[in-house]
């Protein structure tokens, strides 16, 4: 187990810049999601930690030992795939244990070694089984066992729930975040899924274009976005264009936003609202008001299309258990919106 | 019977009648024959024995000739996969452009036919052929190497013959093996070597099973190419049938030698898929 630390980490193909110079720490035994749009840059990243990938320029630090020249099999590392990556021709045991065979672990200790790895993730009875005799989700859980068994200084997830279905993916999140939290083993984990992100780390790395944009808590992320990027990624968001107007935001012709642009007047910029921070308030007319469109029944909550005039449209999320519920189409609302959520970003920045 | 029974009936109709005709008749024909006593000077008798496969499965001048046949399909089949194998690995790992290529330069020999390749092997590797020659005229050799008429020139020649053969079918056993397997491996602590060994060598098995099978095969069975850097005095079964028809006219021989040839074929393609589904049990659904 060792802390991760990666110094002004560059990857390049001809003139083309994958990875721009990236420096982030891991502490040791802490879970950090590498978040962000395919083409970010994240798995390039990870590859890179694991070995798999040379970089062109930059260190990799596992604790103080730098590894950045070491082949994959000198790292101490635990790799997981996407696509779970078991070897088809071993059964579940032998798969488990591949990884401490190498370690030179043999005989009664190899056994109960393995065993053990296959108990923590619930599948102790299938070691006679062929991976293809297993379901999606079993055979992520072996790829999770057999990356464990050899007690690597540091795991790398590589988006491992992507191929899972929505029930499971949430099922297997647990199963990582209990896994994680027992062994106090420091973990990267690549996914393009926030909800992920969030429910699973100590800290999101958000990256974007190569570049990380924000590096914090899941909370610091969601509520104090660093920048328009962030703000258009984390949640769900609205994306508007407006323009800098008598020191105010407007949406369109007579659509004005009660915010204070840095901006100056008339620049054009992206508006980011979070569909959860707008409130509604029906019947009433504001600084800001429209008319219901569409009612979308969510489950756990409803939503709302909200026109608020010249072709403007929000979407705005309350709960379904709510007093708003149950707003029909064609109601008058009034949006409030507090100031501190609205996130304005120059408009060539959108994401 | 409706009319698309009828029409399936008729589909098949042609195929099968060309099979039953022109494959199993003659066959069952050759089968008859090889039954049959034969007598030098008279020619194919009348009367029924087994006396013709009791010989060649006793008389140390067969058994030669098929422990040689054998031994020549093994030499060739191990050649053309430690020949071919890295050729599918660059195939697989190299660019669209180059992959292209590549498959293309390995396909184009097949293009050319057997007797002008085999030819042109002859020209070659005969005792005053342009290798020979230019070792000679460099010093290296005092007395000519002995390429041809033996092993070595039957080997060298259907080799080149049959590696797209191997090529072909290994390519897409390698490109079965799911991408990260092998970054998996490697993570888990495996050096290069050993997985190679024991995940990419195992996991293209049934594609060098399919294409071993298919060169020894294609091997034991070749006439052209032993006939021609072979000579008249290396021997292989399909020389020695040729002979035994053509030149002896002793057709119950033949007859029995290319049955013979027909069951060893038979028996290590069954072998081969007895193995092929032993060692690939996790392989299969």
């Amino acid at each position: 187990m060792s802390s991760l630390t990666i110094k002004n980490l560059k990857k390049r193909y001809d003139d083309l810049t994958v990875v721009n110079s990236v420096s982030l720490d891991v502490a040791q035994g802490e879970f950090v999601s590498l978040l962000g749009p395919s083409g970010c840059g994240k798995t390039t990243i990870l590859r890179m930690i694991a070995g798999l990938l040379d970089p062109s320029g930059g260190q990799i630090l596992f604790g103080e030992t730098d590894v950045t020249r070491l082949p994959p099999n000198r790292r101490n590392i635990g790799l997981v795939f996407q696509s779970y990556a078991l070897f088809p021709h071993l059964t579940v045991f032998e798969n488990v244990a591949f990884g401490l065979r190498r370690q030179k672990v043999s005989g009664a200790e190899l056994d109960t070694r393995v065993r053990e790895a296959l108990e923590r993730v619930r599948l102790g009875q299938h070691g006679d089984r062929y991976p293809r005799q297993l379901s999606g989700g079993q055979q992520q859980r072996v790829a999770l066992a057999r990356s464990i068994a050899p007690r690597p200084s540091i795991l790398l997830f590589d988006e491992p729930l992507s191929n899972l279905d929505a029930q499971l993916r949430e099922e297997m999140q647990i199963e990582i975040k209990r896994l994680q939290a027992d062994l106090q083993i420091t973990s990267l984990f690549v996914t393009h899924d926030q909800h992920e992100a969030m429910t699973l780390s100590d800290r999101i790395c958000l990256m974007s274009g190569g570049d990380i944009q924000q590096f914090a808590s899941p909370e610091e992320v969601y509520f104090r976005p660093a920048n328009g990027f962030v703000s258009g990624f984390v949640g769900s968001p609205n994306k508007l264009q407006g323009r800098v107007s008598g020191g105010r935001v407007a949406l369109a012709e007579g659509v004005m936003l009660d915010a204070a642009p840095s901006m100056l007047e008339g620049a054009p910029l992206t508006v980011t609202l979070r569909q959860e921070d707008i409130h509604l308030v029906p019947g009433a007319t504001g600084e800001l008001s429209g008319t219901i469109n569409l009612r979308i029944f969510e489950g756990a909550s409803v939503q709302y299309v909200v026109s608020l005039g010249q072709g403007v449209e929000v979407l705005a999320r309350v709960t379904s258990r709510g007093p708003l519920a149950d707003l029909a189409p064609g109601t008058q609302v009034a949006l409030e919106i507090a100031p501190d959520r609205i996130f304005l970003s120059p408009a060539e920045v959108s994401a | 019977m409706n009319s698309s029974r009828w029409l399936g009936a008729g589909l098949v109709l042609p195929a099968t009648a060309l099979l039953l005709l022109l494959f199993l008749a003659p066959t069952l024909l050759m089968g008859l024959m090889s039954l049959r006593n034969y007598t030098a000077g008279t020619g194919v008798g009348s009367d029924w024995t087994i006396a013709n496969y009791l010989s060649v499965l006793t008389d140390g001048f067969y058994i030669e000739i098929m422990a040689r046949t054998l031994f020549l399909g093994l030499v060739v089949t191990l050649a053309t996969l430690l020949l071919g194998f890295p050729l599918a690995l660059f195939i697989l790992r190299s660019s669209p452009a180059v992959q292209t290529l590549t498959i293309l330069l390995v396909i184009f020999p097949l293009l050319c036919n057997i007797v002008v390749r085999s030819f042109g092997w002859m020209v070659l590797l005969s005792p005053n052929g342009v290798i020979n020659e230019t070792l000679a005229s460099l010093g290296l050799i005092a007395e000519p190497l002995d390429l041809m008429y033996n092993l070595t020139g039957v080997v060298i020649g259907l080799t080149q013959i049959y590696l797209p053969f191997m090529v072909l079918l290994l390519v897409p056993a390698l490109q079965n093996i799911p991408a990260d397997v092998e970054a998996a491996a490697l993570g888990l602590r495996a050096s290069r070597p050993r997985t190679f060994a024991t995940i990419i060598v195992p996991l293209a098995l049934p594609g060098i099973i399919t294409g071993s099978i298919l060169v020894f095969v294609l091997t034991i069975s070749a006439l052209v190419t032993p006939r021609m850097l072979g000579g008249p005095t290396y021997k292989v079964m399909a020389t020695q049938i040729y002979d035994e028809f053509m030149t002896n006219l002793n057709w119950p021989a033949g007859a029995a030698l290319a049955f013979i040839l027909t069951a060893i074929t038979l028996g290590l393609i069954w072998g081969a898929n007895r193995l092929a589904a032993r060692y690939t049990k996790g392989l299969q659904a």
